[in-house]
């Protein structure tokens, strides 16, 4: 995780180098910009945790109350290291480090900047008589004036004075950042009693669940917590162990899997546990998605360069296949709507994306995957999962639309993704999540732009896709520092969908122009919506809506149970994915724009 | 009272507590917002799926509640106790946002308006954090009790304890509460959609509610023009 740890470093370094020479920079913001933070009156105020009392100090200040940082963690535990000249105190407490300082009012959580409501104080070095002070003899060499002769004369009979460390008063948000609620405390100060009330909330519990995807010799194992976990991987018995930092899990029996890579798996109070099959080799986990759905994503593979799911489609891209990823939707006990005679949406679906795979096969001598072949219900990020896998180069969700009066008619209807807004949002994300290796980056790896791409995404045009295959991807196992510099490493799962808009608008129009053209309907124009099953495609990836499961104006049944109507509909969208390919094949985008008839 | 809105004063009551706390030890605050008084008049606009498949936005009087958070409440129980009352054609302004719509139809099918959930779901609670409204929703009758809206019985539900919608008719529903709540000044940006108190991946089977929604003003057939 190199760049994380960069991050991590930089700011942290930014921080410390602040704190230490900020006496001598006239150049530190918060003279200007922040009013400073008058301390109105000192108190002696109490934490109370449980049964236990413990003297607090704390001070009233012009913006609020702020309390002494070193009692707390005296009693909810944690290492207290001050800088040498007092000012930088940095906490290790539960594998994260909180640095914080009285000269900004911001606070440093594993290199994460936050910003605090009051700014915390040092209070102030005790006076005291010359005599008195302590001999300045050590590696403070910061204070080199303050030396002084007489320190020279030995007086054993006097033990030397050591001065308490002057107290560090944060406000309570401070400590919220320090002792978060997912480390089971909350706080609350009454600074009318001047008491700070600290409750053990218990340890966060993470809700767990385990999804196994096994596919092109390659494992991937989606572990989906309710919050965002701190974990770290070890090896662990032949197998690996994902240890969490913070917060404990449900258990689970060991359960035994039907998967060629992994044999086990158990979900300990604070561990999950992964038994691998010999010469299996998990990858560095990375982080999907945000609370209260984070998914830890590790890819599991027999041989990592021979057999990853990238080298495994490169050597299908080498056969020139045309991939074809069909999700039909729901199944299982996810029916998806029904009709008044009981034909489930899952099962019709299906029906149709055997007939569709089948014509797109032979027609377009296309490679066909269909993401369910039965009645099994599939998460819809495994749906993506298995598109992203065989690196599909078309990613199609069906669905039909339930007999109501405000579906739209009985229209067929074509969708592309709306992706989720503000880019922006998601930076803190994207640094957060773990570099990945050198070869398992997250969905969208085949993504050759930077992650800040996305601000350019509607100005990407089809022709430069040529340009996106990025041929040298993940090549080489030397190479594999290059493709840490080049690609989007930390690009999110979230955004995998974002450098292909454009394309699957394309994809979506033709369809939508041919189909409506064949139904005799009104070409409507292509719809967009926030959908999750489209989120993680890193290809072009369009939802269909075939039709209603209502029956025609004449009341003759519903057409999509017509053998001659699905025939038609689905050769309608042979052909346009036929015109498509041809178009990003080479004929550019603008043919293709006047081909859809928009 | 309604139940739901008793539910959530208690909610309320701790948001304001806490807002009133005020030194800023508990992070930003929302904005201020002006209500009306409590006991007059608030001209609420409310979005309602149509029969195009966009959304149609009406103006209905309701009585002003002390807070955001419960005239938010009451304009979710407006949503889903339904249109008041079918307008004539020419309240609707402007071209629908669809090639084929055309609004000199006598029969458009703007003027089928329907709730914006489907009979039997309910509101379960609703808070609003950070100009962010946490709308909970729960299904009174799980797997039936369509009542009008649907002549197809759809039973998914049973499962997934939320009713199974076709993608039209729940994006219709989804962005229903979103522009309505969005719409009328309450100091709601974004909206979190739940079901039982979860915030599920999807809201009935494919619009991601995973992270807060934001209003599309695209989906009503006329400008709201509040959002």
């Amino acid at each position: 995780m190199p760049l994380r740890r960069g991050i991590f470093l930089w700011a942290r370094g930014l921080l410390a180098a602040t704190l230490t020479l900020a006496p001598f920079s006239p150049a530190w913001p918060q003279a200007d910009d922040e009013p400073e933070t008058q301390i109105l009156s000192h108190e002696d105020g109490l934490i109370v945790m449980g049964r236990q009392r413990e003297p607090l100090p704390w001070a009233r200040s012009s913006f609020g109350p702020l309390v002494a940082l070193a009692p707390v963690v005296e009693v909810l535990g944690g290492e207290l290291e001050i800088g040498p000249l007092g000012e930088a105190h940095t906490l290790q407490v539960a594998g994260r480090e909180v640095v914080l300082g009285p000269l900004g009012r911001i606070v440093l959580v594993d290199g994460e900047m936050h910003s605090l409501s009051i700014r915390p104080w040092l209070e102030p070095e005790p006076e005291l008589p010359e005599h008195l002070r302590p001999k300045d003899d050590e590696e403070d060499d910061g204070d080199a004036d303050s030396g002084s002769p007489d320190a020279e004369e030995p007086e054993p009979e006097l033990p030397p004075i050591e001065l308490p460390p002057r107290h560090l008063y944060v406000p309570v948000d401070a400590l919220v950042r320090a002792y978060p609620e997912e480390q089971g405390y909350r706080f609350d100060f009454d600074r009318r009693r001047g008491r700070l009330q600290v409750d053990r909330i218990g340890e966060r519990r993470l809700a767990v669940e385990v999804d196994r995807v096994h596919d092109l010799g390659a494992t991937t194992l989606v572990v989906t917590f309710s919050g965002r976990p701190r974990y770290r991987v070890d090896d662990y018995r032949g197998g690996v162990r994902l240890r969490l930092l913070s917060g404990v899990l449900e258990p689970r029996p060991r359960v035994r899997l039907n998967d060629p890579l992994v044999r086990w798996l158990e979900v300990r109070e604070r561990s999950i546990d992964i038994g691998l099959a010999p010469r299996a080799e998990a990858s560095e986990p990375y982080i999907l998605g945000r609370p209260p759905r984070v998914q830890l994503v590790m890819d599991i593979t027999r041989d990592r360069m021979r057999s990853t799911p990238r080298a495994l489609s490169r050597r299908a891209e080498e056969t020139g296949e045309f991939r074809i990823v069909l999700d039909p939707g729901h199944g299982g006990a996810d029916t998806g709507v029904s009709s008044p005679d009981g034909v489930t949406e899952k099962d019709l679906v299906l029906e149709i994306a055997r007939e569709l795979g089948s014509h797109l096969a032979d027609s377009l001598d296309a490679r066909v995957v269909l993401t369910r072949t039965d009645d099994a219900e599939v998460a819809l990020e495994n749906r993506t999962a298995v598109a992203n896998q065989r690196r599909a180069d078309l990613f199609l969700s069906l669905h039909v639309s339930p007999d109501s009066p405000w579906a739209a008619g009985d229209g067929f209807q074509t969708y592309v993704l709306d992706p989720p807004p503000a880019l922006f949002e998601t930076a803190d994300d994207e640094e957060e999540a773990p570099v990945d290796d050198d070869w398992g980056e997250p969905a969208g790896e085949d993504d050759p732009e930077p992650p800040e791409a996305g601000l350019r995404r509607n100005e990407q045009d089809a022709t430069d896709f040529e340009e996106d295959t990025f041929d040298d991807l993940g090549a080489e196992a030397e190479d594999a520092q290059e493709i840490h510099v080049a690609v989007p490493a930390l690009e999110l799962w979230e955004r995998a969908q974002d450098s292909q808009l454009e394309r699957s608008r394309l994809l979506a129009r033709l369809i939508q122009s041919h189909v409506s053209d064949v139904l005799e309907q009104p070409n409507r124009r292509v719809s967009r919506a926030p959908l999750r099953v489209l989120t993680g495609a890193s290809m072009p990836a369009v939802l269909i809506e075939l039709g209603s499961l209502g029956g025609d104006e004449e009341e003759e049944g519903t057409p999509l149970l017509d053998e001659f109507h699905r025939r038609e509909l689905i050769e309608a969208i042979g052909r346009a994915i036929r015109l498509y390919r041809g178009v990003v094949a080479g004929a550019g985008a603008d043919r293709a724009a006047d081909g859809a008839g928009s | 009272m309604t139940r739901a809105s008793s539910r959530v004063w208690p909610v309320v009551a701790i948001a304001l507590l806490a807002g009133c706390g005020g030194s800023g030890e508990n992070g930003d605050g929302d904005g201020e917002v002006e209500l009306a008084a409590p006991g007059d008049d608030f001209l609420a606009t409310l979005c309602f799926p149509t029969g195009l498949g966009l959304l149609r936005c009406e103006e209905r009087s309701i009585p002003a509640e002390d807070s955001a958070e419960e005239t938010a409440v009451v304009i979710i129980e407006a949503l889903i106790a339904g249109p008041e009352r079918v307008e004539a054609p020419d309240a609707i302004a402007g071209e629908p946002d669809d090639e084929d719509g055309d609004p000199t139809d006598p029969a458009d099918p703007l003027d089928d308006v329907f709730p914006a959930l489907p009979a039997g779901v309910r509101l379960l609670a609703l808070e609003v954090l950070d100009n962010v409204a946490y709308v909970d929703l729960t299904m009174a009758e799980v797997g039936d009790g369509r009542g009008e809206r649907a002549a197809a019985p759809r039973r998914s539900a049973l499962v997934l304890e939320r009713p199974a919608m076709g993608l039209t008719e729940e994006l219709l529903a989804v962005y229903s509460v979103v522009n309505s709540l969005t719409a009328n000044s309450l100091g709601i940006d974004r909206v979190v959609l739940m079901w039982n108190g979860e915030q599920r991946p999807t809201f009935a089977g494919h619009v991601d509610t995973t992270r807060p929604l934001m209003a599309d003003l695209e989906r009503n057939a006329e400008p709201s023009g509040g959002a």
